[in-house]
């Protein structure tokens, strides 16, 4: 399936300043282009264009297979990469990251259920795009707040001590490689 | 003991997770579960640490930073002691009959009952004693710092470091503790030591300067004060000094800044004498 193009406007400004572009297509097959600027902010994603020599001239030509994350995980993605392409680069991570202010931009784009944001998250941390972690990061520890344990457990899906042992249980009981 | 160890007891009564929320965070790896522990506030990492023994592990692995600590003296009527805010948790120690103390720990300010315990121990000690071993753990590294009417100075080892640095009816100790170069915000109101000066950290304050004591602040000092939403009290300040300084502010104070709020004059006379009180 090829859906044509779920794509983020790009401004005629930005083509013409930055005309390279790159195509993506997520795990369900749908298409997106981004410009070669947004796709920085992935560290995976460079490292796979600068790996496989794509350029100005044969990007188009060559979409990139990325079939960890889904149309629609890679639609908000791409959204939040166009938006961030001309950002400052980010300060190394210190561990203390909590001080800054999530953009209400932002907000707005990661105001979705949980589910959806756990399954963002899995496909950032794949991608490797840093500011995206911590915002997406940023908004799940808020859930956090006032909570007791119990409701933690419930929201971020976290496993009893029993079930973390049934867990390792059940992998180390499955056959290996050889097995 | 401590408040975790209490809570961890009811564990055993948990309910267990339900399956279509359970792969979530088990599918997370230890780096991404670490950011999200990151952005956690005290109460919340307490809490965390709760859940499981892996997330316990998780929890004590990551490093804090709190947003807000808050250090305060108690004095009601019949009582006497400290109070201590980290986030959104508050842990009190109370002077009792007989050198005793009543600790009672809670959230957002309001106690928990089944928390409270009696010491046969000094409440200065038992809240010294606290802020060692958070000391000791995280540092008192903190976004903002405010220190209320406390009558004991820091322990010598203690190195405070934070943006906003509020230091009310207590010893100037506290702010010597203070290791941070460069403040947002500094407020010192009413400190017991009798003699003062006006530092370099003071003139470096970036957003906010009050010193509401009055202070040893000369036209020189004032005219290198990076802060626009500024609160003095000296007598060394003259006509010229001020104006100079209102110049500074209209060229480089926010919108949000009034300088009704800013600038409040005695006028002594004559015009260029020095002015009493500035705030």
């Amino acid at each position: 399936m090829s859906v044509e193009p779920e794509v983020p406007i790009v401004q005629v400004e930005e083509v013409r300043e930055n005309p390279v572009l790159y195509k993506i297509i997520s795990s369900d097959n749908h298409v997106f282009t981004i410009s070669e600027h947004a796709v920085k902010l992935s560290k995976t994603l460079w490292d796979l264009i600068t790996n496989l020599g794509l350029t100005a001239e044969n990007a188009l030509d060559n979409p990139i297979p990325v079939e960890n994350v889904n149309g629609k995980n890679m639609e908000t993605i791409v959204q939040f990469c166009e938006r961030h392409k001309y950002d400052e680069e980010e300060p190394e991570y210190t561990n203390y990251i909590r001080e800054f202010v999530l953009p209400e931009w932002d907000r707005q784009l990661l105001s979705i259920d949980n589910e959806e944001l756990f399954q963002l998250i899995l496909a950032t941390n794949y991608l490797d795009i840093q500011k995206l972690m911590d915002y997406c990061c940023r908004v799940i520890g808020d859930m956090a707040k006032d909570k007791t344990p119990e409701e933690l457990r419930i929201i971020y899906g976290i496993p009893t001590d029993a079930e973390d042992d049934a867990l390792e249980r059940s992998a180390s009981d499955s056959p290996g490689p050889s097995g | 003991m401590p408040v975790e160890t209490r809570q961890q007891k009811n564990l055993g009564v948990m309910p267990p997770t339900t399956p279509s929320t359970l792969a979530q965070w088990s599918k997370m790896t230890n780096d991404v579960r670490s950011i999200v522990v990151g952005h956690l506030d005290y109460g919340s990492r307490c809490n965390m640490k709760l859940c499981s023994n892996n997330d316990y592990s998780l929890v004590n692995m990551t490093k804090f930073k709190a947003n807000n600590i808050v250090i305060s003296g108690v004095s009601n009527r019949d009582q006497g002691g400290v109070h201590i805010e980290i986030d959104s948790f508050s842990i009190w120690f109370i002077k009792k009959d007989n050198n005793t103390t009543e600790i009672e720990r809670g959230w957002n300010g309001e106690k928990i009952e089944r928390y409270k315990e009696i010491r046969q121990e000094d409440h200065y000690d038992l809240s010294r004693r606290f802020l060692d071993k958070y000391h000791q753990k995280f540092g008192l590294n903190a976004t903002s710092v405010h220190i209320q009417s406390v009558s004991f100075s820091p322990s010598p080892n203690w190195k405070i470091k934070c943006d906003n640095f509020e230091l009310l009816e207590a010893p100037l100790d506290w702010l010597n503790a203070s290791v941070s170069r460069k403040y947002k915000s500094l407020v010192i109101f009413d400190v017991t030591n009798p003699v003062w000066a006006v530092d370099e950290r003071m003139l470096e304050a970036t957003d906010k300067l009050s010193l509401l004591l009055e202070n040893d602040m000369t036209d020189e000092q004032l005219e290198t004060v990076k802060a626009t939403d500024v609160c003095l009290h000296s007598k060394r300040i003259t006509t010229d000094g001020l104006i100079k300084y209102l110049d500074y502010f209209i060229k480089n104070g926010k919108e949000t800044d009034s300088i009704t709020q800013q600038c409040y004059l005695v006028h002594q006379p004559p015009l260029n004498g020095p002015l009493s009180q500035m705030t």
